[in-house]
């Protein structure tokens, strides 16, 4: 299931606590929160697999 | 994998193919972002793409260590780290839950999860860790570390 990132307000402080854009000035994280798309996956539900080909969203 | 993990990125960068498989142990929200928005992105300001590289390099020099650590070290000083950098990851201070089974430990290690659950019983015992189903609850770290490294 995808959904516009609507909420970017939460995405901009999962991206800020994260590693890899932690450090990144505040225009650039605004850019990526844009730029995302919520997937919601139930226990037990594959996100991708290794061999996969394809994007992710 | 913790709130605020990135997964995935290999093939985003590359557009090659997905080289590990993730499947959610609990109801999980991920934040995507496309390949070509994240490769637009990189070409239109720059410090991104350097800020990129210098991540990846991170992850390259961790490859590097546990490549080395699988090669000189036995398997209870390569748990230890292996739980250790989990722990590092979470961010949590102890007493730390790390979600993991020990199928997957054993998997991290290539080891037999017979072996990974024997050390991780004398740890228990010892009261460095508390071991649960598909959890480990990290207590001294200071003590597990030792003790593997005399094992």
């Amino acid at each position: 299931m995808s959904l516009p990132a609507s909420t970017n307000l939460t995405v901009l402080s999962v991206l800020k606590a994260g590693e890899w854009f932690r450090g990144l000035e505040q225009s650039l994280l605004e850019q990526l929160a844009q730029l995302s798309v919520i997937r919601n996956f139930s226990a037990g539900e594959t996100l991708f697999q290794r061999g996969d080909r394809g994007d992710f969203v | 994998m913790v709130a605020g993990k990135i997964g995935g990125e290999i093939a985003a960068l590359d557009g090659g193919l997905r080289t590990a498989t993730w499947i959610a142990i609990e109801s999980t929200t991920v934040f995507a972002i496309a390949r070509t928005n994240l490769l637009e992105l990189m070409t239109k300001r720059p410090e991104f793409a350097h800020h990129m590289v210098e991540v990846l390099c991170q992850r390259v020099r961790t490859t590097s260590q546990q490549v080395e650590d699988a090669a000189f070290l036995a398997v209870p000083e390569r748990l230890a780290r292996q739980i250790l950098s989990m722990v590092s990851a979470s961010e949590q201070s102890l007493p730390c839950r790390i979600q993991i089974s020990q199928r997957e430990l054993a998997a991290f290690l290539n080891a037999s999860r017979q072996v990974v659950n024997g050390y991780l019983q004398e740890w228990q015992r010892l009261g460095f860790i508390k071991v649960g189903r598909g959890y480990v609850e990290v207590q001294n770290t200071v003590g597990m570390l030792e003790h593997a490294a005399q094992s």
